[in-house]
């Protein structure tokens, strides 16, 4: 089964990765983001990739798929502004599994 | 607490004491399968932050030729010459099974190379490096969504696990044993009390008879 990427983020800069074959979703407010993941979803989207802005203020629609195995939500610095949301869930996840941080 | 509730028969001993064999051996493989999910968590966690690191950097490299060709470049240009990837990824999606959690395992099927679809003419070179960095990371990209998600899952069933055994260890086995115990003491009563009616309705009927 083929199954396609997408990346979400708020400005044209996402555009770049349209050259690897990556479908680009820009949205103007964040509330639009559950919507255009369902849709995605829907259309067999396995991976998407979000900027950090938008997955610190989506919460709610991470808890949705959280136990599901498809879609994976991922934040990664598409836009440039990095604020270190990966990297922090790393320990969040470290710490939930263990007990501590050994990474801090 | 229960141990007021359990009737103390020899038949609720049976079962209790049944009860709590049961519970140390689920105990024992909750242990068990949590010292495993952990060491496989380990291994993946450890990955997961590698691939974040460099990928982060990497796309921040991505982001900034962009950048560079954005300002030395007509807009309409450069999305006229994003607009056919480069590289088309084909991605095989199916699941595994980690100590019975199912978490997905992403397989990249195309591996065709880098065609450069634009004319090199009207574009600054900074556009060929970012998709060219770009195209470099897609494995990798790939990669960490099914590691990331795998470890996700991963944290969230060590906890339920952990909860799980520390229920079992903490107040289970604690609970049965104590019923255990009041039960042991309430029979071994009931049989001293038995035994001295006895050796007093013996006395009764022995001073009755003259003996």
């Amino acid at each position: 089964m083929s199954v396609s990427i997408a990346a979400i983020g708020m400005d044209d800069s996402l555009k770049i990765y349209a050259s690897v074959g990556i479908k680009v979703v820009i949205v103007n407010d964040v509330s639009e983001v559950d919507k255009k993941i369902f849709s995605l979803s829907k259309d067999g989207c396995k991976i998407i990739y979000v900027t950090d802005h938008i997955y610190k203020n989506i919460s709610e629609v991470l808890e949705k798929y959280a136990y599901k195995a498809y879609p994976i939500i991922l934040p990664l610095p598409l836009d440039n502004k990095n604020e270190g949301i990966g990297m922090k869930k790393i320990e969040a996840n470290v710490e939930k599994a263990i007990g501590i941080n050994i990474f801090g | 607490m229960a141990t007021r509730l359990v009737s103390p028969t020899r038949m609720e001993l049976t079962r209790l004491k049944k009860e709590l064999a049961t519970a140390k051996r689920g105990h024992k493989l909750l242990k068990d399968k949590q010292d495993e999910m952990v060491r496989q968590f380990m291994d993946l966690i450890r990955r997961n932050r590698e691939l974040r690191t460099e990928i982060e950097s990497s796309l921040l490299d991505v982001n900034a030729s962009f950048e560079y060709a954005k300002l030395k470049s007509n807009n309409l240009v450069l999305q006229e010459a994003i607009m056919v990837p480069s590289k088309d990824i084909v991605i095989e999606c199916d699941s595994k099974s980690i100590m019975n959690i199912v978490v997905p395992k992403l397989n990249i099927v195309d591996s065709k190379e880098t065609n450069i679809t634009y004319s090199f003419a009207h574009t600054p070179s900074e556009l060929d490096d970012a998709i060219l960095e770009l195209t470099s990371l897609t494995n990798k990209l790939v990669e960490l969504a099914q590691i990331e998600k795998s470890c996700d899952m991963l944290a969230v069933e060590i906890e339920k696990t952990r909860r799980r055994v520390n229920a079992i260890e903490f107040v289970l086995i604690p609970d049965l044993e104590e019923n255990i115990h009041f039960i042991t003491l309430k029979l071994e009563d009931n049989e001293r009390s038995n035994i001295i009616r006895l050796m007093k309705s013996k006395e009764i009927i022995a001073a009755k008879n003259g003996y």
